[in-house]
């Protein structure tokens, strides 16, 4: 019984790391530049089809399709900041949403035409490989995408801690009138952030491929969770992105393995709708608008 | 003497800074009060608890000797008490007269079945756009009704905002430095208008930085220092309290 | 007697659509238009919650199939007729949206929209999984029309053709936007957009927003309701597929390009929005892509619809009061 409590708490945690990835580049745009991305699942789709191709092209080279695929889709993200949010900055959260709306079914109807409904799967051959420890396993890809997930969010921390940019993006959160008097620019600092955030989605997406399947309308399920995954750690807060992406991924293991398997996508929703029924500004709420 | 409005030992803690601490208060029926003191006082937080828009820590609020809390705003309107604001919040992209009509949502009092089907509906909602009309021939803004509050300068704004206040037929008025910003005959303005209101029998809790006014109109004045009351009295003796000079200037220094 | 050129011009667009059907050889066109009509009334539904009152509702076509579903399962399980179970539909509808509204009344902006998406997506699932109740993915066939209308033994109305259907269907319309319309042009309408404008400021000018929004909600679950029950008689079979986000998209792309805020806006939007897959057809793939990229453009662009646009190249009289001396 405990073997498989463990078991599924580490499936969770597989899972709960890819949440948090996608959760951090939308909390991020939030914090910093109070926008509020609806495509950012997109990010994610298009980062798992971009590393299924240059996976293919490269003729099995996992690492290379990766690193492509988060560079592409990082220019992707700067697209996202140049097109649908810079011409709206300012004007509040409910155009921006719209925006990222339009974008979102635009570019996962543009997926569906170009990749077709069938998904796809993405051999690594490292699924094929497994670890087992005290009765618990674990496939290669999915230690890989622990240790890949972890590593991402401490390069993150210590890109916002300890560079110059970091620090800048940390003013901007704080306050951005006060950040561009200081000399900062702003425009920058949003494409960086989206930049990071389009990085961040895409290895989610470029991790996931394996393990999962890819097809064209997973942006949008995973896009939900990332929101409740934001709105539960506290909208802007980056320890609490991870801490709640990590949370969310163990609930619905645990949930899929020990109540039902069918309504597993449904455990989000109602996290969800019972956190912001109890606390309607989210757990940590908007005074935990900051980073780090 | 009827006191109107009665607080007492009102408490507001943000965290572990206290906003306003102890304050008691009492407004007598039909008088002029200022609420004065340095920014950051506790001023605008006292009407903001008084109105039901934040919750207090501590302490009673009495309104015609009905107690306040567990009220929600728009039930605090529903008693009699209306309040403008200091950073103005008109509804900018409604008409002025959108504007003011809307305040008389509870002398119209609409329920979505009169909506429909009575006709008295109709005829209530033509009184109130006269009505509406009226409030803003009060404050000198009726050539501009038709036009979207957004486009309205900062003055003409602070006019709205009396206008709306008005609109909700109260017994209490809170203003929230209604001439900050505005130039001296602007001012004067006001100040007619203000005593044309106290004159109409409405209690007024003024709240302004501009000491000439302030001793011009008020019978009564309360000074407030971080949050505590540091003096009281008629307009005189609180020019000339040390305490008060020194609330000021202290905080000049600083 | 001289007619206000506003009335004239009603009359005559009324007169128009009367005799429309007259004019129609081809039974598909006027099948489109009787889809526009559907549209039109779930367009104006979600414009009152999104547009007056600024609240996103991404689970409007949550409104839709229930009402559809419920109006379905009225006449097919309980035996009700038709013209009972369409208003019963409409009320169940408000149930659900008053059990949706209560919830939804703390959130605002981004969170209202994930919560009510998450509703809308939460419903789909219930109708593919309650399966005893709904019959699952196959969904219900056969629904059947509304009864013939019948007056001392001769049939005045029946609903063989789609020209009865037709003018039930503008009947519909009819009622519902004149009651949109003088709800938005009554005190209560002036509470929606302060809502939208400032709900904290709006409770301090004597607003109970509690009651106004879940009236709001409501009011649209009922249109929408009303909007799925004809839907279901008409088209006499419901599924799950009929009722998902992308019919929820495609409605707010018709409210936010039609004009958001306006009570024209969805009506054009409805229209336009049926009109132009079937003129489309060769590029109907693209369908969804198209919407979203005009949604995306609309609201940088053209924020205020198309009807909008409109509005202020012509001096149109629009539902403020432009005229407040005119009281006799």
């Amino acid at each position: 019984m405990i073997t498989e409590v463990a078991q599924q708490a580490l499936n969770g945690l597989v899972m709960g790391g890819v949440y948090a990835l996608i959760a951090l580049g939308l909390t991020l745009i939030f914090g910093i530049l109070d926008q509020v991305n609806f495509a950012h699942g997109e990010l994610y789709m298009i980062g798992a089809y971009a590393t299924l191709y240059f996976f293919e092209f490269s003729g099995g080279n996992y690492t290379f399709a990766l690193i492509f695929a988060m560079v592409a889709v990082a220019f992707l993200g700067l697209f996202y900041e140049w097109l649908l949010f810079r011409p709206l900055r300012g004007m509040g959260h409910f155009p921006a949403i719209i925006s990222s709306l339009g974008a979102s079914i635009f570019l996962w109807n543009l997926a569906l035409l170009v990749f077709g409904s069938t998904p796809r799967q993405m051999r690594t051959g490292l699924s094929e490989i497994t670890l087992s420890f005290l009765g618990i396993s674990l496939t290669v890809q999915r230690l890989l995408v622990l240790l890949i997930t972890l590593g991402l969010i401490i390069g993150l921390y210590l890109m916002i801690m300890k560079t110059r940019m970091g620090k800048a993006m940390r003013a901007t959160a704080q306050d951005p009138e006060v950040a561009a008097l200081l000399g900062i620019n702003i425009n920058r600092i949003a494409e960086v952030t989206f930049m990071i955030g389009g990085a961040l989605a895409a290895a989610a997406g470029a991790l996931i491929g394996p393990i999962f399947l890819i097809y064209p309308a997973m942006g949008l399920t995973a896009c939900l969770k990332a929101f409740v995954v934001v709105i539960l750690g506290g909208l802007g807060n980056v320890p609490g992105a991870v801490i709640a992406g990590f949370a969310l991924g163990v609930i619905e293991s645990l949930g899929a393995g020990f109540i039902s398997s069918a309504y597993k996508d449904v455990f989000a929703f109602l996290v969800l709708i019972l956190v912001l029924w109890a606390r309607p500004e989210g757990i940590l709420g908007k005074t935990a608008k900051k980073i780090g | 003497m009827t006191s109107i409005l009665n607080v007492e030992g009102l408490t507001k803690h943000f965290g572990g800074l206290a906003a306003v601490e102890d304050f008691d208060l009492y407004v007598k029926k039909g008088e002029i009060l200022s609420l004065i003191g340095p920014n950051g006082a506790g001023k605008t937080t006292t009407f903001n608890l008084i109105t039901r828009l934040e919750l207090p820590t501590r302490g009673r609020i009495t309104f015609k000797g009905e107690s306040l809390t567990e009220l929600r705003p728009h039930e605090i309107v529903e008693r009699g008490i209306a309040r403008t604001f200091q950073m103005t919040r008109v509804f900018r992209k409604m008409t002025l007269l959108e504007n003011v009509a809307v305040a008389q949502h509870l002398t119209i009092r609409p329920n979505l079945w009169s909506t429909l089907v009575s006709p008295s509906e109709r005829k209530r909602e033509k009184e109130g756009r006269k009505k509406a009309e009226e409030m803003l021939q009060f404050v000198n803004l009726f050539p501009k009704r038709n036009e979207l509050a957004a486009n309205l300068s900062l003055g003409e704004q602070k006019r709205l905002e009396l206008a709306i206040a008005l609109s909700m037929d109260p017994e209490l008025l809170l203003l929230d430095e209604p001439v900050a910003g505005m130039n001296p005959k602007e001012t004067e303005e006001i100040i007619d208008l203000i005593r044309i209101i106290r004159e109409k029998g409405i209690t007024v809790l003024l709240i302004e930085h501009d000491m000439k006014m302030v001793m011009g109109i008020s019978e009564r004045i309360i000074v407030l220092n971080y949050g505590r009351k540091i003096a009281e009295g008629l307009p005189e003796e609180v020019s000339q309290n040390p305490i008060v000079l020194e609330a000021y200037l202290g905080r000049r220094h600083q | 007697m001289r007619l206000p050129l506003k009335i004239l011009v009603n009359l005559l667009i009324l007169v128009g659509l009367i005799y429309l059907p007259w004019t129609i050889k081809n039974p598909y066109f006027l099948h489109i238009i009787i889809v526009s009509g559907i549209f039109v009334l779930l367009a104006s539904s979600l414009n009152l919650i999104t547009g007056y009152t600024g609240r996103l509702n991404l689970g409007h076509a949550a409104f839709y199939g229930i009402g559809a579903y419920s109006s379905t399962l009225l006449v097919m399980r309980l035996g009700i007729s038709v013209w009972l179970a369409m208003p019963m539909a409409g009320l169940i509808t408000v149930f659900f949206g008053v059990l949706i509204g209560i919830p939804c009344l703390k959130l605002k902006g981004s969170y209202l929209a994930i919560t009510t998406l998450a509703f809308g997506e939460i419903t789909r699932l219930a109708m593919i999984n309650l399966v005893p109740l709904t019959n699952g993915p196959l969904g219900i066939r056969g629904i059947p029309g509304p009864p013939p209308i019948i007056f001392w033994n001769s049939t005045l109305v029946s609903f063989e053709s789609k020209t009865s259907y037709y003018y039930l269907l503008l009947a519909l319309c009819l009622v519902c936007l004149l009651i949109v319309r003088r709800l938005l042009n009554s005190q209560i309408g002036k509470t929606f957009l302060a809502i939208r404008e400032d709900e904290v400021r709006a409770g301090t000018v004597g607003i109970d927003t509690t009651q106004i929004k879940i009236m709001n909600f409501a009011l649209a679950a009922f249109f929408a309701g009303i909007a799925g029950s004809f839907y279901a008689h008409y088209v006499r079979f419901v599924s799950p597929d009929s009722f998902t986000l992308n019919e929820t998209f495609t409605i707010l792309t018709m409210v936010v390009v039609g004009g958001l805020g306006t009570f024209y806006g969805p009506i054009a939007g409805g229209v336009i929005f049926t009109f132009l897959p079937e003129f489309l057809r060769a590029i109907a793939e693209y369908r969804m892509m198209i919407y979203g990229l005009m949604m995306s453009v609309a609201i940088i662009f053209m924020p205020e619809g198309i009807v909008g646009i409109l509005q202020s190249w012509i001096p149109w009289r629009s539902q403020k009061d432009s005229k407040p001396e005119s009281t006799q």
